[in-house]
């Protein structure tokens, strides 16, 4: 814990909160985006000192995205839409600071439940890992690919197409079972494969400014709510002391949500405000400014990305895009993904598990100097923020290498990125192909070599059978049941 | 980005599906074909479906899926384009698409490209001055912005992370 308050790991790592503050802020820029830039400038710092600062920022980005949806009711990341509804409300009637302080707390706590519950849960998954072999490990990726697929925003049948695409991408360069090379073309960079970084920053960073320079560009500070009121502390404190069963409800949801694969923190927070309205007795006033309506969904947001981080560590299957990043970044760092991870890099789990929790107390100081100073972010001219972006965007590609090939890939991603997007394909089954790809073809692959050639393996295993089960029931049972509802529904209108 | 077409009976098709599908089909077929290149050799045994395997698979896939979208984008077009003839108050050039976004990846190009001749730091300052003046901002704000930036990323990346950012084939010495 010592090392953890030295000065060589806070400075990054209060730096990395800040910057996570001013891009969940900044409406249109996104979590995804604040880890995808800060990965870089990561790996040149010391291993704590780097996921210090890659999982500050995975946290307060979600939180800071509450404070343009308080006061502007512009989510400024996809996981704070759930919070506009009555936060935004309670702004307009003269009480937003007290909304985003209920946020500050609850994304906190939230924060905090959702690590608890990664540190209890983890480690009894991995021994429960443990038992699987190839053939688990096979259907577990192709699992956690299609319900990105399932969940993310756009139709199944386009999330099912970007994991398609990124597995193919993830073919290029030498194959790890044969040595063969693929699709390199002759070029020494692409022997190595496509690195997963510069496609994260192309997609998430700069496809970000080709959507924004496609519209009018400017300052928010006219749709502003004002903004001039202390922030209250106490009553707050005492708000959410009345509502500490719905926080407690809304961050173990936000936390099982979060750990399915493809449920981000966005579904997690809409889950979290169903829920509360659904339970609570002020359900019909939902959406007017209610207590509850501010602190299910922000409790919710940032536990789930604690929630996220369950499968990745033990199985390497990324829950969201923002996992997938962090789950790069620390493959990177040597840590392996599986159910031997506690074993194999358990000093490094007991760090990282401490840095999440202390991030949910620097989140609190952070968090109240966002919110202060969010209107020096209004005023700044998005045209200058856009440009930042492209420059370190750039540097960062660069500097992972040293090459510009990854400058290149960046580039070519940006576009894909943003054509992508335009015809509302989800990035995030893509991200989860690149990474997952290996583990299906290789699992795959080894597998039929120990079976002798033999698909039954793939099948007979009890944990097969229950993955199979549930993909079938999600890609048959689900829509079958959903066409005979409404088949039954129209008979009995009809009737 | 939103690619439309007005027709001559006034309606509006929507061509974005159908060129989306295109273009995984091209992808897909793409990479089908160079999937031939790839060796059958490999040390993962007699039962290994081989390195070829995995890539020809997933570029099927995409072809299929490549079609499908653009069959869908067809049918979906006509619809939405009949649906919008029919609505009334639908103005035909409503959201025209912007094409800034091609400008921006041109200035992108230029600058990757001068990167390479003319070194990071004179590259990256002309191509934030140009960007932040076509984008609105006054010329003096955009360089001086422009000069904070190189220096920020400078002390950043070379001075505290030791990075050799490009010096560039004419050897500016910034």
């Amino acid at each position: 814990m010592g090392a953890l308050l030295h000065h060589s790991v806070l400075i990054p790592w209060l730096l990395g909160m800040v910057f996570g503050i001013f891009v969940g802020a900044t409406p249109g820029l996104t979590a995804t985006m604040a880890v995808a830039l800060i990965v870089p400038i990561s790996f040149h710092l010391e291993p704590t000192a780097g996921l210090a600062m890659i999982v500050g920022v995975s946290f307060t980005a979600i939180f800071a995205g509450d404070i343009p949806a308080t006061y502007l009711r512009i989510p400024g990341t996809p996981a704070s839409a759930a919070a506009v509804l009555d936060g935004h409300e309670m702004a307009k009637q003269g009480r937003g600071a007290l909304a985003l302080t209920l946020d500050l707390f609850c994304s906190s706590l939230g924060g905090l439940i959702g690590v608890a519950l990664l540190i209890t849960v983890a480690p009894l998954l991995a021994q429960f890992a443990l038992q699987f072999s190839f053939y688990e490990r096979f259907w577990l990726a192709v699992f956690g690919l299609s319900l990105s697929a399932l969940v993310s925003a756009g139709s199944t049948t386009k999330g099912l197409m970007a994991a398609c695409l990124g597995m193919l991408l993830s073919t290029i360069g030498i194959d790890v079972v044969s040595g063969v090379p693929r699709y390199t073309f002759g070029s020494i960079p692409m022997m190595r494969g496509l690195d997963f970084i510069p496609i994260m920053i192309g997609l998430f960073g700069l496809s970000e400014v080709f959507r924004h320079v496609s519209r009018p560009l400017g300052t928010l500070r006219e749709q502003a709510v004002s903004r001039r009121e202390s922030l209250p502390v106490l009553e707050a404190c005492r708000m959410i002391w009345q509502q500490k069963f719905c926080v407690l409800r809304s961050s173990v949801v936000g936390t099982i949500i979060g750990a399915l694969p493809g449920a981000g923190a966005d579904i997690a927070a809409w889950g979290a405000y169903g829920l509360a309205q659904k339970t609570s007795r002020r359900g019909s006033q939902f959406g007017t400014g209610v207590v509850e309506g501010v602190v299910a969904p922000t409790s919710a947001n940032n536990a789930a990305v604690a929630g996220a981080w369950i499968p990745a560590l033990v199985f390497g299957v990324p829950g969201d895009a923002v996992t997938a990043i962090v789950l790069g970044a620390l493959m990177m760092y040597d840590i392996k993904p599986g159910p031997n991870i506690f074993e194999e890099s358990g000093e490094q789990m007991q760090s990282l598990f401490a840095v999440a929790l202390l991030t949910q107390v620097l989140l609190l100081i952070a968090g109240l100097a966002g919110i202060k100073a969010f209107g020096a972010i209004l005023r700044l001219p998005r045209s200058i923020v856009l440009t930042a972006v492209v420059v370190f965007s750039v540097v960062g590609s660069y500097a992972l290498n040293n090459s510009l090939f990854d400058v290149h890939v960046m580039l070519i991603f940006g576009v894909v990125g943003y054509l992508l997007e335009s015809q509302r394909v989800p990035l995030a089954p893509l991200i989860l192909g690149l990474i997952l790809g290996p583990m299906v073809e290789e699992n795959l692959r080894v597998g039929l070599i120990s079976s002798d050639g033999s698909f039954a393996p793939f099948f007979t295993s009890p944990i097969c059978a229950v993955l199979v089960a549930l993909l079938l029931l999600t890609y048959v049972g689900l829509p079958a049941t959903r066409v005979l509802w409404r088949r039954t529904r129209r008979i009995r209108r009809v009737g | 980005m939103h690619i439309s077409r007005i027709s001559r009976d006034g309606s509006r098709r929507v061509w974005g599906p159908v060129w989306l599908g295109t273009a995984l089909v091209l992808l897909g077929a793409s990479a089908f074909w160079f999937a031939g290149d790839i060796g059958r050799t490999g040390t993962g045994g007699g039962n290994d479906p081989g390195p070829r395997f995995f890539p020809v698979l997933l570029s099927l896939m995409l072809v299929i899926f490549g079609l499908l979208q653009a069959v869908i984008g067809v049918l979906r077009g006509s619809d939405a384009g009949s649906a919008a003839a029919q609505a009334p108050g639908v103005p035909c050039d409503a959201a025209p698409p912007s094409r800034r976004w091609l400008v921006m990846l041109a200035v992108l190009v230029v600058y990757v490209i001068a990167m390479d001749w003319i070194g990071f730091s004179a590259s990256t300052f002309l191509m934030a001055v140009g960007l932040m003046i076509w984008l609105g901002n006054r010329w003096w704000v955009a360089v001086v912005v422009a000069v904070l930036m190189v220096a920020v990323v400078r002390l950043l990346f070379v001075v505290l992370f030791r990075v050799q950012l490009p010096a560039g084939e004419l050897g500016f010495p910034f």
